[in-house]
């Protein structure tokens, strides 16, 4: 199965309607089940929802083969997470998608270090698609620690004012 | 409990993606008594079951003035009931919102931590909110550089 998802606080129509001409046209004969929020056209060829409480989020991303979805950090930090292969479409404000341009800028930089696919434009995306369930994604090496030292000592010097 | 308990934590990020990268700090407040602040039911719901006490805000964004009220003065309110010290915010616009509220008519510590997904500059909240911050960090290091008083220490993801 082929997840689709694209947030709850925009709809993303040109996304939604690519995977439906995807599928329409053969490009992809995978199942496929879409999260779309309050996008107006509703796909023809596959089953949909509004809305996904966070289980049920997380558990169609651990089920998926692979998942198609806008350039979120939640989506791709979930991907990685269950090492699935992630194609992004990332929203663009000149289409009103989204308030400024950033999801390009994540796109990309996640798609440079190997850590997602990305499609910007539907010939993109079709040839994209059909190689999709093959891509390896990179797994993130971070510093967390760092930050969670940095945090607790803050906190530390903080906690020893009050006293 | 030691007096360690005693410091009060607000933490507060938008479901999704912003939530994600502020839990997984969660070990640095692990020795304190905190409470959580998120914008969807089912987001809250599962901090609820896993860490503890919740409060659900609207969630809203630059174009949403009268949302954005709503969720200041829901902030306003929980700042009112909850003995806070500190507010860690993950973003976006209603932790902005906690974050100046916190400040500005509270006085409270504020550490904010700006979403990995800004590449080129920082969140418009996050660029609002490092006014108002004590601590700001940022996850890539060109990010920081552009800013005074913003930290780069590495990604949490």
């Amino acid at each position: 199965m082929i997840f689709l998802t694209v947030g709850t606080l925009y709809p993303f129509d040109r996304l939604v309607e690519v995977v439906d001409q995807a599928v329409e046209k053969g490009y992809v004969r995978d199942e496929i089940f879409g999260q779309i929020g309050n996008t107006m056209n509703k796909p023809r060829n596959f089953p949909y929802v509004d809305s996904l409480e966070m289980d049920a989020y997380e558990r169609h991303i651990r089920e998926a083969s692979a998942i198609i979805s806008h350039a979120g950090m939640g989506t791709i930090t979930t991907a990685l997470r269950y090492k699935k292969p992630l194609l992004v479409m990332p929203r663009e404000k000149k289409y009103g998608e989204i308030v400024n341009d950033h999801q390009i800028h994540t796109a990309e930089a996640f798609a440079k270090s190997g850590h997602v696919q990305v499609a910007r434009t539907l010939a993109d995306f079709a040839a994209k698609i059909v190689e999709l369930k093959f891509f390896v994604p990179t797994q993130r090496r971070c510093n967390r620690e760092a930050i969670v030292t940095f945090i607790k000592q803050y906190l530390g010097t903080v906690e020893k004012c009050k006293c | 409990m030691s007096e360690r308990a005693k410091l009060r934590i607000c933490v507060i990020a938008s479901s999704g993606g912003h939530l994600a990268q502020l839990l997984s700090l969660k070990e640095s407040w692990r020795d304190y008594s905190a409470y959580y602040v998120s914008t969807s039911k089912s987001g809250a719901k599962k901090i609820l079951d896993d860490y503890g006490r919740y409060y659900t805000v609207t969630d809203t964004g630059r174009s949403y003035v009268f949302k954005s009220l709503c969720t200041a003065f829901q902030c306003f309110r929980i700042l009112l009931k909850e003995k806070t010290d500190v507010i860690i915010s993950g973003g976006s616009a209603p932790g902005c919102l906690m974050s100046i509220i916190g400040k500005v008519f509270f006085r409270k510590r504020i550490i904010w931590l700006d979403s990995i997904a800004n590449i080129k500059k920082m969140s418009l909240s996050g660029r609002i909110a490092r006014h108002f911050t004590d601590i700001c960090i940022c996850q890539w290091e060109e990010v920081a550089r552009k800013y005074k008083n913003v930290q780069y220490l590495g990604t949490v993801i």
